[in-house]
């Protein structure tokens, strides 16, 4: 299989994102064009992982002059709106707030509290 | 009230058992199309048949003639519908409206938490969503955009070709709205219970249209291994119910299918399709010609009796 010449907005994404995720390790841009085996140009697959990498489905480190890209789970930000809609939901939010913070660990409480101690971020509404 | 009315609910049923075998020798688009518009109009055209039937014994409701002009007396002396018959008609009419309103809610319900489940995450800049899970699951989650869930243990089964398989299918039940097109369906099958065999003809139909769409940008055997490896793996977890799978329905016949060339058209089969359709609603607008025909004598005849009031009385 080759270079197909139609492919909708974020299909190509979806095919670097899906190769990450089926690799162990943290991939260079030319290892993620190798993989793909779809005729990519080395400039194409590295303006998609940094697309990835703003709207944050991929993380960076840098391995020498180059950087390496990891997957990240959306998966949080889904059960934090799961969380949320269970939140709206309730009729009474103080009470289901209570029984949550009542049921953590003493570990999750420290981060909580952390997270609460900073400053006000932006928030998406 | 002659018997046309019975000839367009029986072509209505006629689709409903034969529909199933039609759509699977047709092109799966087609098809699904076939199924959903046809489903609909087999059903109006039953319901009205239904309703059509029903209408005789409500129009014998004496208010209800005083309010209309037509004689009661007349239209039950006219009336050549057995009253069980009438009765069964008017129980089946209302049973099958409250049914399809349940279901209505039901699919508006499914596919609203669908639209919202995929509005809560931010845009990611790819319609791709890895889940966590080891167990292999895949599916597709309709809203704007809709989604694609894949879970970490399928990616890690498939190949990275049938990777792709699964991704060009999951993406064509997306962008063809086929959780429409089996809500069309559905829908129909509530308000005419004799259309029941075709929900499920209608998922296979989909799931094979999403296969076709994906042996475009590979060769058949391709799809057929991705299909036999994500089914025989797949351990479903819970998911929106407005969720379509890869995984879904009939496998082996999806996969016999990549064996063979792609499937044409199909005139013939569409012809027959057709013909039973046109034929069910031509019976029921029979049924309503005889219908208007029985209520005009009703309402000649409450005017024939108020001429004979009058000159009963103008005699005196």
């Amino acid at each position: 299989m080759t270079a197909h010449p139609r492919r909708g907005p974020g299909e190509l994404e979806a095919d670097v994102l899906a190769t990450l995720w089926r690799s162990h390790e943290p991939m260079s841009p030319g290892q993620v064009r190798d993989a793909l085996d779809a005729g990519l140009a080395y400039t194409t697959v590295m303006t998609i992982l940094s697309r990835l990498h703003e709207k944050g489905s991929v993380t960076r480190q840098r391995a020498g002059r180059a950087f390496v890209y990891t997957p990240a789970f959306a998966q949080a930000e889904l059960a934090a709106s799961q969380m949320r809609a269970l939140l709206d939901r309730g009729d009474d939010r103080d009470e289901i707030l209570a029984r949550f913070v009542g049921s953590l660990s003493k570990r999750d409480e420290r981060t909580l509290a952390s997270l609460l101690r900073r400053p006000a971020r932006p928030r998406r509404s | 009230m002659h018997y046309s009315v019975y000839v367009g609910v029986a072509f209505a049923a006629l689709f409903g058992v034969a529909g199933p075998f039609l759509a699977r020798r047709l092109a799966p688009a087609v098809a699904a199309w076939l199924l959903s518009v046809g489903a609909l109009i087999a059903a109006a055209s039953g319901l009205a048949s239904v309703g059509l039937l029903a209408m005789t014994i409500v129009g014998q409701n004496s208010s209800l003639a005083a309010a209309g002009h037509w004689s009661s007396s007349t239209l039950r002396r006219a009336d050549p519908v057995h009253l069980p018959v009438a009765i069964t008609a008017l129980a089946l009419f209302a049973f099958g409206i409250g049914r399809c309103a349940w279901v209505l809610v039901q699919r508006w319900r499914a596919i609203r938490a669908a639209h919202r489940m995929n509005r809560a995450l931010s845009d990611t800049g790819t319609d791709l969503v890895v889940l966590g899970d080891e167990a292999p699951d895949a599916y597709a989650v309709p809203g704007r955009p809709g989604r694609i869930f894949v879970t970490k243990g399928m990616l890690a089964l498939l190949s990275r070709d049938e990777c792709r398989v699964m991704l060009a299918h999951e993406r064509s039940h997306l962008r063809h709205r086929h959780h429409l097109h089996r809500t069309a369906v559905t829908v129909a099958t509530a308000l005419n219970p004799l259309l029941a065999p075709l929900p499920r003809a209608q998922s296979w139909v989909t799931e094979r249209w999403a296969d076709e769409d994906a042996a475009r940008i590979c060769d058949r055997a391709l799809v057929a291994s991705a299909l036999s490896r994500a089914a025989n793996a797949a351990r479903p977890a819970p998911r929106p119910a407005a969720a379509l799978s890869m995984s879904g329905g009939a496998v082996d016949s999806r996969v016999a299918a990549m064996a063979t060339e792609p499937p044409r058209l199909g005139w013939v089969m569409l012809g027959i399709a057709l013909t039973l359709l046109v034929l069910s609603v031509l019976g029921t607008l029979d049924g309503v010609t005889d219908e208007a025909h029985l209520f005009h004598v009703a309402l000649l005849g409450h005017a024939h009796l108020g001429h004979l009031r009058r000159v009963f009385r103008a005699g005196r």
